[in-house]
């Protein structure tokens, strides 16, 4: 019996959005006809340019293709984990178009040309970046400056650490008061931490939160599992505590 | 003692569980809210071997819940670990066969239980491919080739 034809296309699209990829969900459209235009309307949108080893004119297409034609009057979510075979162009083009979505998930390298400089991402509220690459600090910063609603604020090493290479240092001119971004003076309320583990320029950013933004409400930090050492933690945690807040009513959670 | 509450699955047999595991589900929290619990909740569509594993899984995530809220007060270091835990658990848990997933999809979404929704939609078509799919889930193929064809065609894009 065909049970699944029998589901409302609103449970279909719950299917669809949790499959691993767009790839995975475009596919659908040869089940039947039924699933040809469904697809358009998936709520959650994720590319990844390593996922089934694509080759770069075709993911790049894919992408292209793919995202203009999609139809869902809102994208609940939109993640990209891009770099290994996408230029700096593809890049620029699909962050201008994510513009209008209110959720936004990037691992990107970051090499300097990878961003697109002047862009506003004025509907953004959710924004989560991923650790893995080594210069993710250079994201975060661009996005946050240019991101003026965001309320939450997410940090999650999603992936395997790319490299032994150096992490990226904190660059000492984020800390002048002109250069913070306007979201962590005016928006951003809770700020979540995944997997982490206390690295410099991990303390750098959190200390860096902590101090400038202004209606933090919620700070969650939850330690990488690998951090196994009990005394190390502890220190950590103290070290958060002390550390000066801009908003005093800030509840603090760690896990 | 906590307050119970008494389901009734489709053949008819009952099911006591708590108060606080019945809350778990939307449906019936509101239910509980208008007062309209007494006598037991006759459950039409949800046969007996999926209420079963709807009612464990909703007491799994009410225990698990409690832990961390215990635990918060001690300010625990370990609660990352227990996420994994209730993961793991999770995962265990949806491994089912096709019919008992798809009859757990549709408890989740009858009784709004957000959680094993999700839960079970990922499950459900993950790591297959289409043929799999339509195979799996006997979805008809009603393109003729000529149509399939047309289809490949014009969204070339797609297949490379």
């Amino acid at each position: 019996m065909d049970r699944i034809n029998q589901l409302p296309d609103e449970l279909l699209l719950k299917i669809l959005a949790m499959l691993p990829t767009m790839k995975d969900v475009v596919d659908t459209m040869l089940l039947s006809k039924r699933w040809q235009l469904l697809w358009m309307m998936v709520p959650r949108i994720k590319y990844k340019d390593t996922y089934k080893h694509p080759k770069y004119g075709s993911f790049s297409l894919f992408v292209d293709r793919s995202f203009f034609r999609h139809e869902a009057p809102v994208i609940e979510a939109l993640h990209f984990k891009l770099g290994s075979i996408c230029g700096s162009e593809d890049i620029h083009a699909w962050m201008r178009s994510a513009d209008k979505r209110c959720r936004l998930y990037l691992c990107l390298p970051s090499l300097n040309d990878m961003y697109p400089a002047g862009s506003v991402f004025s509907s953004l509220v959710h924004l989560k970046i991923c650790t893995c690459e080594t210069e993710w600090v250079n994201v975060l910063m661009c996005v946050l400056k240019d991101s003026p609603s965001l309320r939450a604020l997410k940090l999650h090493q999603c992936h395997f650490l790319r490299s032994k290479e150096p992490r990226p240092c904190w660059n000492p001119a984020w800390n002048e008061s002109s250069s913070v971004p306007e979201c962590l003076l005016s928006s951003i309320e809770t700020f979540e931490w995944v997997k982490y583990e206390g690295a410099e320029e991990e303390k750098e950013v959190v200390a860096f939160v902590f101090r400038s933004a202004k209606c933090l409400k919620k700070a969650t930090i939850n330690f990488h599992s690998k951090t196994n050492d009990t005394d190390k933690k502890l220190e950590v945690i103290k070290e958060l505590f002390s550390s000066s807040r801009r908003s005093p009513a800030c509840q603090l959670e760690f896990r | 003692m906590s307050k119970k509450i008494i389901f009734e699955s489709s053949e008819g047999e009952s099911f006591e569980v708590d108060e606080a595991v019945a809350l778990e589900c939307q449906t019936i929290k509101n239910m509980i809210e208008d007062d309209c619990t007494d006598g037991g909740i006759p459950l039409a569509n949800v046969n007996s071997a999926t209420l079963t594993k709807v009612i464990d899984y909703c007491k799994k995530h009410v225990e698990a819940a409690a832990a961390a809220e215990a635990n918060a007060g001690d300010k625990d270091i370990y609660g990352a670990n227990k996420d994994i835990e209730l993961k793991t658990w999770d995962e265990e848990f949806v491994k089912v066969d096709q019919p008992l997933l798809f009859d757990l999809m549709l408890a989740a979404n009858f009784l709004i239980i957000p959680g094993l929704l999700d839960l079970t939609c990922k499950t459900m078509m993950r790591g297959k491919t289409v043929l799999q799919i339509r195979e799996i889930f006997h979805i008809k193929k009603d393109y003729t080739d000529a149509e399939e064809a047309e289809v490949r065609k014009e969204n070339a894009w797609a297949f490379e």
